[in-house]
């Protein structure tokens, strides 16, 4: 049996390791895998932290104030809190240049994934019509990783998008304001299924309504954004402390992949790494490689490995995003209405548009606000911090904003390459992309119908708070290395293994197709399985 | 002198107590807080321990009390509060610590209380009258013990202080009564003294020690010297009967107890002589004591630096949150200033606006206005939106409440017309104000790069 050699630790490469550990392969990831903080106080919700921790000011904004979020031009309400910024830290040396794009980088263990918001969509038939595989076999390995991560969710009028599967848990209860949006919509349902062909229902995450192993089920403390402390959000980094147990597995941290060594059959000898925090390069012998470090990482490594051996300056065509656009919005029925700290905190509802293309699915979260830091909402309101604060304690349970996620196709313009460097160092990635001619009319589309639902169900959206988020800022990056019916160059099989490469394997979101407009997460580590049970 | 075990350290009196006491030659100084103390440039001596919890939290401190020779009993709650909230932080708080320091064979008990125990009108007056029972707790708890009594305690970040200045502030200044009741005074500093003195001479002979400052003088006299102190000038004066007002302010107490500036209890200052009497303790002391003059003017702190920092928090955060600032929120802010460039005056603009705001809340808020709208990334407007932050991150009690008060649709309606149109006035006011000077001086700084 091969000894493997993966590259990253987020979803991708977390359920590939754990599917070919529990075949019996010997398994080597090499991470930078900056690692979580310890959780504090895991019995305190949200409120009873604030009193019981000895520095609140240091948890909620960090040694160097970094959670303050201060009136920026990039209009985003929110930053990672300090307790989470172990999954945006960058190794020593490491940079980027990028044109249309602000994208993400996470070097964590577990990768950015440690830092979603857990929803958990799976792609339908329609949507993977452009991948080379049969949609029952994504079918089937969504139903092992619910199995393994617990995921929460119903059938409810979400599910014509989102395909059943097995595996579900059954939902936690709904908050005062999604409860109050179920009854509402359940009200105006008719008008809004006929009319805007919107539809409501409960998101699926990945959270647990009841136990599962070790880990505890959700206890309602309201502290999702500064990181669930008993393990029952799911994160990346769980799976990896399950590939951990296995006396097969070496996991090694601290190194960040440069680039891998070919021999003259084009089959890859070994992947050159450097200490994440500098040093000389190590060289680590590969039977065969499995790249896992997301698109835009993996690229990288694949740019870099054929600049190497060849001095080829590669483009790679096809780089994807989801475009977001938040929509914060004021529940008028609501208002001057208490709110209840206790309780999951991240959106709990979906608002699912049929585009009538049935690949033009408009995607929208819906999370209403529980927990959180208000200063960042107080600051945006257009009067003085003493009056915005009145009228956000009076308007806080009315609050909420909605994500709406639009699909991305691959274009030959939108591109990854790299620009090397002068020393024997990694190169620097260097992204291009430009929005679709049409998207803009689609941006507008998408907003004049959430809109209209969301005042359907008594909500306006206050002028001046809509936010049209820059490409890259969804972290749902993907196509770059796409999967193909038949062989060419730069592409992958079915397997998701190279056509230039044979005992090269892309297990992460570059091999993508297509991008529909749900969060890829849960489809990750559904193909990462699906990779891990067939070609290996 | 052996282990001493201090409760209120993060309190006014505290925290002073604690800077001084952290000096002398004690074996260990376990403070008990519910918050952590601000690490002031003075402490960080290792004598000093914190415990964090309340007085009914028996089990974090029983072992540590156990150690100690003597109690300084400081904790109360002032301010306002409700009723019941006194009774149970200031009587049965000191019940169930006495009970604990006999269980630990702690010898030595000396209880902080106010001259407000022995006002002879405490109708109403929920924290006089809680004193009072808690030092009948203290004479009948078999420890030997001392109960001390001070004045009004003024000194820097005097929540007495800065409320009186407050009021002898204003364009015609209200006074309660016809004015002539006595007070006394007495410095911060002084009160640690006093409290030093007891302890180092082992003086726990079952007194209870009135102690004030060297000179007693009018109400009206006082909030007059104020005005004198802050404009030079003297004050116009506007008597308020308290025939009218304590009738009024009674019938509101039973509807809005919560919302009121001022409360039937707390206009017992005005009713009730505050003047002490002499004791041989305060005979010894009263040559040293601190005079009024000294009391009323602004001191510099040592930090030349911090000092208009700390004043400019304790404005801003009466503007965002009411109340003053703890020490806990002010040493955040002062720290977040020593550690990040965003929060340092940039343009000639920038510092325009901060001289403005720094007057006081009211002007505070006359800045904010039009920051708000035309100079949202102003220096000032990044430091209110940082005590914003800071206040949010500490307890709901230190800082923002977070709560609905007003949840009839129609009484909230009502409040925001009303805040609607005072924000319109004070935009239209600063607007007057501030844009011939933006005009004049140019922009505020930006900040640079992705982020601070």
């Amino acid at each position: 049996m091969d000894r493997v050699v993966i590259v990253g630790s987020g979803p991708s490469g977390a359920h590939f390791a754990l599917s070919v550990l529990q075949k019996g392969y010997d398994v080597t990831l090499l991470d930078v895998g900056y690692a979580k903080p310890p959780a504090v106080n895991p019995e305190d919700n949200f409120i009873a932290l604030k009193r019981n921790l000895a520095d609140p000011v240091g948890y909620f904004l960090g040694e160097d104030y970094e959670g303050v979020v201060l009136p920026n031009p990039k209009k985003e309400y929110y930053g990672i809190p300090p307790s989470k910024s172990f999954a945006l830290r960058r190794p020593r040396g490491f940079a980027f240049d990028s044109r249309g794009f602000a994208p993400f980088f996470s070097f964590a263990a577990g990768g950015i994934a440690e830092v979603w918001t857990g929803g958990c969509y799976p792609f339908n038939a329609e949507e993977i019509a452009d991948f080379p595989f049969d949609f029952s076999e994504l079918l089937r390995c969504y139903g092992e990783v619910a199995r393994r991560i617990g995921v929460i969710g119903v059938e409810d009028d979400l599910a014509r998008f989102f395909p059943r599967h097995d595996g579900l848990l059954p939902p936690l209860e709904l908050d005062f304001h999604s409860a109050r949006l179920m009854d509402d919509y359940a009200r105006r349902r008719a008008h809004l299924n006929a009319k805007l062909r919107c539809y409501l229902g409960r998101t699926r995450i990945a959270t647990l309504s009841r136990d599962l192993g070790a880990r505890k089920k959700c206890a309602s403390l309201g502290r999702c954004l500064w990181g669930c402390p008993n393990g029952a959000f799911y994160t990346p980094s769980l799976t990896l402390d399950e590939c951990r147990a296995f006396p097969n597995f070496r996991y090694l941290p601290g190194l960040r992949v440069s680039h891998f060594r070919c021999d003259s059959a084009r089959r890859v000898t070994h992947v050159v790494a450097f200490p994440a925090e500098g040093g000389p390069p190590q060289e680590i012998p590969v039977e065969r490689l499995v790249l896992a470090a997301g698109t835009l990482c993996s690229s990288q490594i694949y740019l870099e490995s054929i600049y190497r051996s060849t001095g080829e300056l590669l483009r790679l065509p096809g780089l994807m995003d989801n475009r977001q656009i938040l929509m914060p919005f004021v529940n008028l029925h609501l208002l001057g209405k208490p709110y209840n700290p206790e309780s999951y905190q991240y959106h709990q509802l979906g608002l699912g548009i049929d585009t009538g293309d049935p690949k033009g699915y408009v995607h929208g979260q819906i999370t209403t606000l529980k927990t959180a830091m208000l200063h960042p909402i107080m600051q945006n309101l257009p009067c003085d911090l003493c009056t915005a604060r009145f009228l956000v304690d009076h308007l806080h349970t009315a609050l909420g904003v909605i994500n709406v996620n639009l699909h991305d196709t691959r274009r030959p313009g939108n591109y990854l390459t790299i620009s090397p460097s002068k020393d024997s160092g990694p190169s620097q990635l260097v992204m291009h992309y430009e929005p679709a001619p049409e998207e803009e009319a689609r941006v507008r589309w998408a907003i004049s119908t959430v809109r209209k639902a969301l005042l359907a169900l008594g909500c306006v959206v206050p002028p001046g708070m809509l936010h049209v988020r820059p490409m890259g800022a969804s972290v749902h990056y993907a196509g770059t290395l796409p999967m193909s019916r038949t062989p060419g160059r730069h592409t992958t099989s079915e397997l998701c293994q190279s056509h230039e490469f044979p005992n090269l394997f892309l297990v992460d979101g570059a091999t993508y197709p297509f991008l529909p407009a749900k969060n890829v997460t849960f489809t990750l580590m559904a193909n990462a399985i699906r990779v891990a049970e067939r070609a290996f | 002198m052996k282990s001493i075990f201090l409760t209120g350290a993060s309190g006014f009196v505290g925290h002073h107590l604690l800077s001084r006491l952290c000096f002398e030659p004690v074996a260990q100084i376990f403070c008990l807080t519910r918050r952590p103390l601000a690490v002031t440039p003075q402490l960080g001596h290792d004598n000093v321990r914190f415990l964090h919890g309340s007085l009914s939290d028996v089990a974090v401190y029983r072992d540590f009390l156990a150690q100690c020779d003597c109690v300084i009993h400081l904790a109360a709650l002032t301010g306002k509060a409700p009723p019941a909230e006194y009774f149970r932080s200031n009587v049965e708080g000191t019940r169930i610590l006495l009970e604990t320091c006999r269980s630990a064979g702690v010898k030595k008990f000396l209880f902080v209380s106010s001259i407000a125990a022995g006002f002879s009108e405490k109708q109403r007056y929920y924290y006089a009258q809680s004193k009072e029972q808690a030092e009948q707790l203290v004479r009948q708890s078999g420890l030997r013990h001392t109960i001390l009594r001070p004045t009004m305690i003024f000194g820097p970040a005097s929540p007495v202080q800065a409320g009186l200045e407050r009021l002898a502030a204003l364009p015609v200044v209200p006074v309660f009564g016809d004015g002539r009741t006595p007070v006394q005074p007495i410095h911060v500093g002084d009160v640690a003294e006093f409290i030093m003195s007891i302890v180092a001479a082992e003086r726990f002979a079952g007194e209870t020690l009135e102690i004030g400052g060297p000179q007693a003088l009018s109400i009206e006299d006082l909030l007059r010297r104020m005005r004198i102190h802050r404009t030079g000038k003297d004050a116009l004066t506007l008597h308020l009967p308290l025939s009218l007002l304590i009738p009024a302010l009674t019938a509101l107490e039973v509807l809005a107890y919560r919302f009121l500036p001022i409360t039937v209890g707390q206009l017992a200052t005005f009713r009730n002589s505050g003047t002490i009497q002499p004791n041989s303790l305060w005979q010894q002391h009263a040559p040293q004591l601190r005079s009024l003059d000294s009391m009323l003017t602004r001191q510099p702190a040592a930090g030349a630096e911090i000092a208009p920092l700390a004043r400019e928090c304790n404005v801003f955060a009466r503007f965002l949150s009411g109340p003053m600032p703890s020490p806990y929120v002010l040493e955040k802010y002062l720290h977040a200033h020593a550690r990040s460039a965003a929060f340092t005056d940039a343009t000639r603009f920038d510092r325009a606006l901060l001289a403005f705001a720094r007057r006081g809340p009211f002007w505070t808020r006359l800045t904010d206005s039009f920051a708000c709208l035309f100079a949202r990334r102003s220096v000032f407007r990044r430091k209110l939106i940082l005590l914003a932050a800071i206040l949010e991150s500490v307890p709901p009690e230190q800082g923002f409440l977070d709560a609905v008060r007003f949840a009839n649709p129609f009484a909230l309606a009502l409040v925001l017309a009303a805040k609607g149109l005072a924000f319109a006035a004070c935009l239209l006011l600063s607007v007057l104000l501030f844009l011939p000077l933006r005009i004049a001086l140019g922009p505020c700084g930006e900040l640079g790069g992705e982020s601070h």
